[in-house]
């Protein structure tokens, strides 16, 4: 009986040894960045220093797969406490179905702007269930030793922007990198383009239903840009992605139109590129660029460290996460007061005097098919010349108004 | 010490109890296997398909509206029948080009010809590589900046025929065509080929004696008797040319680019099951009826065209 005693004191023992060891309480944090692993491993470890109680894990899935890994798990019950999440309609998909903590009233959001917040504002109850994290940027990339080597100066309009490219042409020099056998790199060119033709007021009036994809200054941003198929790379209708990057960061072409997250990649190919905003329609005109939000953070409504994961989210809407997220990711963070070193990424900054958000992503994404879907394989028509302008406004439009 | 009667019935009985446990043995393991990832899987896709399973969570039960929205939607039976009409093009084209050219290799290789065994081997090369690595490297060959096909071209003069044959509506599917036909072709060449090896060599040599041309006996004795083959291939075509999925998905995207000329019933199924960053979220319940519809197509399609195949097969008896 004694020894019995004895035995059932160790164990005791053993086990509240093994739960003082459980009472810091350990976070999962899942992602689709796994080119950022170090870095948020960095941005962890300070925010450790300052919670001891808390460690957190970071794991990132492959992104492709990255929504069915994650939608799974929570429809099974399980996932992780801290959701990385991205914006608008794949947000929805999670918020919607009752997945992730409503934030406004537990986090303090004054650093954001209203635009960033509406990227991770579930539609249907007005709340919010992620903090911005990074925004995105379409812009275009000039090759600068090129630039130099012909004389050509940086354009400013869009006729200005055809001369340049014509004269590259003229010397045997691809203008511009950009293909369209991979749909989303046509619509992500038709964000430098297009904004800088239908003008700043046209998202707020197509998205209230004051207007339609058929507003002539709609089809005549899209003739813009088939007005730019000449100086995309011979067969440009089969250059996809990697095709496209190959062909600018080996100096065969000039230009190329893309994302604000290629600086990195471009920057690490050594070539020696500045940004500059789309062209203006005319001089003097705004040079506007499309951006979007990228992504934010979440909580999992059923996590069991609720509390704990939402001191860290609370970490995520300051400014030194959003300092440390500028110097280590080179991201135009959402949440305001963090200052680049990088002169390329202040630039991308400076662009957002002139934003207008990247039209399909961030308000047509929502219903099937989506305004994305649409405009790809319109674009792809139209850069071929398989359809006009006012056709393929049609298309878009019509597609649109009855998609559900 | 001889067996008695009753020693000789239970050893008997031993022995049928042992090939009892034994068949069992050997067919529980596959049968296991067959309901769990086949039965299983398809019963639940059933079940799936009659759900408002619009995102994440299941909703209600809707009974056929999901099978009514795809095929009665004119948005979403228009793209239906786009990959459908895409899927029959890729049927016709493999049953002419991939299993016509097997067809005249076999009758060529049936002839012994010298290198019969390198011949039988260099062409059934292609069918044991992967997949995903001829997509891959076929897409590189067709790259109209850095591809081979159109390197070759330049350099032989036919600079007009040096085209961006994965981005051009018109070439985009025969292109991943050919390409899946060259991945293939040995498969059905080999079939055919232990089919022509299968017909007595006495009915070729006694036509041959009485003076048939090689037309007329290939045409005449060796098509009607290797008629089985045909059977098996056309119907093997037929349900891979309805399944095709991994040739499209690789060399032009899940949206069947440009322009939907590459879309099949295998890729909108994976769009509208899954969802994709352009094409937006996951409906598992209108994925799992284009799942249900696709699947009852091929099946009963198959059964037909075997029944009717196989109605006009000879005996060679």
């Amino acid at each position: 009986m004694r020894k019995f005693t004895t035995r059932a004191l160790l164990v005791a023992a053993a086990l509240s040894a093994s739960v003082s060891t459980l009472a810091a309480s350990e976070l999962n944090f899942w992602s689709w960045r796994q080119e950022d692993i170090a870095a948020y491993e960095k941005i962890i470890a300070a925010f450790e220093a300052t919670h001891p109680d808390i460690k957190i894990t970071y794991t990132a899935h492959e992104a492709k797969a990255y929504n069915t890994i994650l939608t799974t798990a929570l429809a099974g019950g399980s996932g992780p406490d801290i959701i990385h999440t991205r914006a608008y309609g794949s947000l929805e998909a999670i918020s919607g179905a009752g997945y992730l903590e409503a934030l406004d009233g537990q986090v303090d959001l004054s650093l954001l702007s209203a635009d960033e917040l509406l990227g991770t504002t579930l539609r249907a109850d007005g709340r919010i269930y992620a903090v911005p994290f990074a925004s995105q940027t379409v812009v275009v990339y000039y090759n600068k030793d090129i630039f130099d080597a012909n004389n050509i100066t940086v354009p400013e309009t869009f006729e200005e922007f055809k001369a340049a490219s014509t004269a590259l042409k003229a010397a045997g020099i691809t203008p511009l990198a950009n293909g369209t056998a991979d749909g989303w790199t046509v619509e992500i060119m038709s964000g430098a383009i297009m904004p800088n033709f239908y003008g700043s007021g046209f998202f707020g009036e197509v998205t209230s239903g004051a207007t339609d994809f058929e507003d002539a200054r709609y089809v005549g941003a899209l003739e813009k840009m088939s007005e730019l198929a000449e100086f995309m790379p011979t067969g440009f209708e089969g250059v996809d992605y990697a095709t496209m990057k190959a062909l600018f960061t080996s100096g065969a072409a000039a230009m190329f139109i893309g994302g604000s997250w290629e600086i990195n990649g471009f920057r690490d190919a050594g070539i020696n590129f500045e940004i500059m905003p789309g062209p203006a329609a005319e001089a003097g005109g705004e040079r506007m660029v499309a951006t979007w939000l990228d992504g934010g953070y979440g909580v999992n409504a059923a996590s069991e460290n609720k509390e704990d994961a939402l001191e860290f989210i609370r970490f995520t809407a300051t400014t030194p996460f959003a300092q440390m997220l500028t110097d280590e990711l080179n991201n135009v963070a959402a949440v305001d007061g963090a200052m680049s070193s990088d002169a390329t990424l202040s630039r991308v900054s400076s662009f957002h005097s002139a934003a207008t958000p990247y039209i399909m992503l961030v308000a047509f994404r929502f219903d099937t098919p989506t305004g994305s879907t649409l405009l790809q394989s319109g674009l792809q028509e139209l850069m071929t010349g398989a359809k006009t302008a006012a056709e393929v406004a049609a298309d878009v439009s019509n597609g649109i108004k009855t998609a559900e | 010490m001889s067996m008695t009667n009753a020693d000789y019935e239970k050893a008997k009985r031993n022995r049928t109890l042992k090939l009892k446990l034994w068949l069992l043995f050997l067919i529980l393991p596959p049968a296991a296997i067959l309901i769990v990832f086949v039965f299983v899987p398809m019963g639940s896709a059933v079940w799936y398909s009659v759900f408002d399973w619009d995102g994440l969570v299941r909703k209600e039960f809707i009974g056929l509206a999901n099978f009514q929205d795809i095929l009665f939607n004119p948005l979403k039976n228009k793209v239906l029948f786009n990959a459908f009409m895409n899927n029959v093009k890729v049927f016709v084209s493999l049953m002419l080009v991939q299993n016509g050219i097997a067809l005249v290799i076999a009758l060529l290789l049936a002839r012994n010809p010298k290198g019969y065994r390198f011949y039988q081997v260099v062409f059934f090369l292609p069918v044991i590589l992967s997949t995903v690595i001829i997509g891959f490297q076929w897409k590189l060959f067709l790259n109209p900046v850095f591809g081979l096909v159109n390197k070759f071209l330049h350099n032989i003069g036919l600079h007009d025929w040096a085209l961006p044959w994965l981005g051009l509506p018109e070439t985009a599917l025969n292109s991943m065509l050919l390409v899946n036909s060259w991945h293939w072709f040995g498969f059905p060449t080999l079939v055919f080929l232990a089919a022509i090896h299968r017909i007595p060599k006495d009915f070729i040599e006694a036509a041959r004696l009485d003076g048939a041309s090689e037309w007329r006996i290939a045409r005449e004795i060796i098509w009607p008797l290797m008629a089985p083959a045909i059977t098996i291939i056309t119907v093997l075509t037929f349900i891979g040319s309805f399944n095709w999925f991994e040739i499209p998905y690789i060399m032009n995207g899940l949206e069947g680019s440009p322009a939907g000329s590459t879309d099949m019933l295998g890729l909108m199924f994976y769009r509208t099951a899954f969802g994709s960053v352009s094409a937006g979220g996951s409906n598992f319940g209108s994925g799992s009826a284009l799942a249900v519809l696709m699947f009852i197509f091929i099946f009963v399609f198959s059964i037909i065209a075997t029944k009717y195949l196989t109605s006009r097969e000879v005996e060679m008896n």
